[in-house]
C-alpha cells in the first residue's frame, strides 16, 4: 500500500472522528510515513509496518474520550429534520422514562446476577469456615465431656469435617479469583458497550 | 505480563522522560522508547494527545525537508508528573526490594 492509499482507507476508517482531531491524526500518520521513508524505507514498507489501516483507526477511536464521541455525535445530529426534532421533543415525557428505565433494567439485572453469585460464594466459604471450626471443636468437646456420644462416629466426622474444609480452602482463591475476573469482565463489558453506541458506524 | 493501567502509566512517563532529554518528534520517540519498550505509533498517539491535553506537553511545528515535523516539548507542568512519579518509585523500588529479599530466604 503506498502513502495515498493508507491515508485514505484511514481516513474512511475514521469517519466517526471529529473532523479536527481526525485532520490530526492523519498528519501525524503522514508524517510519520515521511520519517520511516527518509530512514531508508519505502513507503510500501512503511505502511506495513504501521499495520492495518482498521486496526489502527479501532484503536484511535479506543482511546478518544467518551466526552468527545458524544459530543461528535450530538453535532452529526444536526441533520436531523425539522420533524424529527419536534416529534424527538413532544415524545420527550414518553421515550426519556423508557429510556431511563430500559437502562436501569440492564443494569439491575447485571447488578443481581454480581450479588447472587458472589453471595453463592460467600456461603461456600462460610460452609468450608464452620467445618473447619466443627473440625477443631468436636475434639475439644469429646475430651471436655461437653459431647458425648461413640468417641470413633465422632472422630471420624472431625477427621471427615477436616478433610473437606481443608479442600474448601483450597478451591476458594481460584474461585474468587474467577469471580473477580469475570466481574471485572461485566463492568468492563457495559462500559465497553456504552462506548460502542458512540463509536458504532451510522450505516 | 504487567498489569495494563501499570503499563499505561509507565509508558505515559517513559515518554515524558524521551522528552526531558530533549524536545522530539513521533518517529524519534518511538525509536527511542523501544529499547525499553516496545510501543507502536498508534499508541503513542493517544498518549501524546492525553499529556497535550493536560499540558504535560506542548506542540510546534518545524520545517523539514519541505514538510512540517511536528516537535513535542515537554513543560513544566510535565516535568513536574515525572518528577512526582519518580519519587512514588522510590516507594515501589524499596517493596520490590522486599518482596527479592524475601524469595531469597529459602
Amino acid at each position: 500500500m503506498n502513502r495515498e492509499e493508507y491515508l485514505e482507507k484511514l481516513r474512511l476508517a475514521l469517519a466517526q472522528m471529529p473532523a479536527e482531531e481526525k485532520e490530526r491524526q492523519i498528519a501525524y500518520y503522514d508524517e510519520l510515513i515521511s520519517d520511516m521513508c527518509e530512514d531508508g524505507m519505502s513507503e510500501a514498507e512503511a505502511t506495513a509496518k504501521l499495520g492495518d489501516p482498521g486496526k489502527v483507526a479501532e484503536e484511535l477511536l479506543a482511546a478518544l474520550p467518551l466526552g468527545t464521541l458524544v459530543k461528535s455525535r450530538i453535532k452529526s445530529a444536526g441533520s436531523l429534520s425539522a420533524l424529527t426534532i419536534v416529534l424527538l421533543v413532544l415524545g420527550f415525557p414518553l421515550w426519556f422514562p423508557l429510556l431511563i428505565s430500559a437502562f436501569a433494567v440492564v443494569f439491575s439485572l447485571l447488578l443481581a446476577l454480581l450479588v447472587t453469585i458472589w453471595s453463592l460464594a460467600a456461603a461456600l466459604a462460610a460452609v468450608v469456615l464452620s467445618l473447619g471450626v466443627a473440625a477443631v471443636a468436636a475434639p475439644i468437646g469429646l475430651l471436655s465431656g461437653a459431647v458425648t456420644g461413640s468417641p470413633l462416629v465422632i472422630l471420624g466426622t472431625t477427621l471427615a469435617a477436616a478433610g473437606l474444609c481443608v479442600l474448601g480452602a483450597l478451591a476458594l482463591p481460584p474461585l474468587f479469583r474467577a469471580m473477580a475476573r469475570l466481574s471485572r469482565a461485566v463492568c468492563r463489558g457495559l462500559w465497553r458497550g456504552i462506548k460502542n453506541i458512540f463509536i458504532k458506524k451510522e450505516n | 505480563m504487567l498489569d495494563a493501567q501499570m503499563k499505561r502509566g509507565l509508558v505515559e512517563n517513559c515518554v515524558l522522560a524521551a522528552l526531558a532529554r530533549g524536545d522530539s518528534y513521533g518517529y524519534q520517540i518511538v525509536k527511542d522508547l523501544s529499547s525499553v519498550v516496545a510501543v507502536t505509533e498508534s499508541t503513542l498517539y493517544p498518549i501524546l494527545r492525553r499529556l497535550e491535553g493536560a499540558g504535560a506537553l506542548t506542540v510546534y511545528s518545524v520545517e523539514h525537508n519541505g514538510r512540517l515535523r511536528k516537535f513535542y516539548r515537554l513543560t513544566p507542568v510535565g516535568r513536574k508528573q515525572l518528577e512526582s512519579f519518580a519519587a512514588d518509585w522510590d516507594e515501589l523500588a524499596a517493596m520490590y526490594d522486599f518482596i527479592r529479599e524475601g524469595l531469597s530466604h529459602e
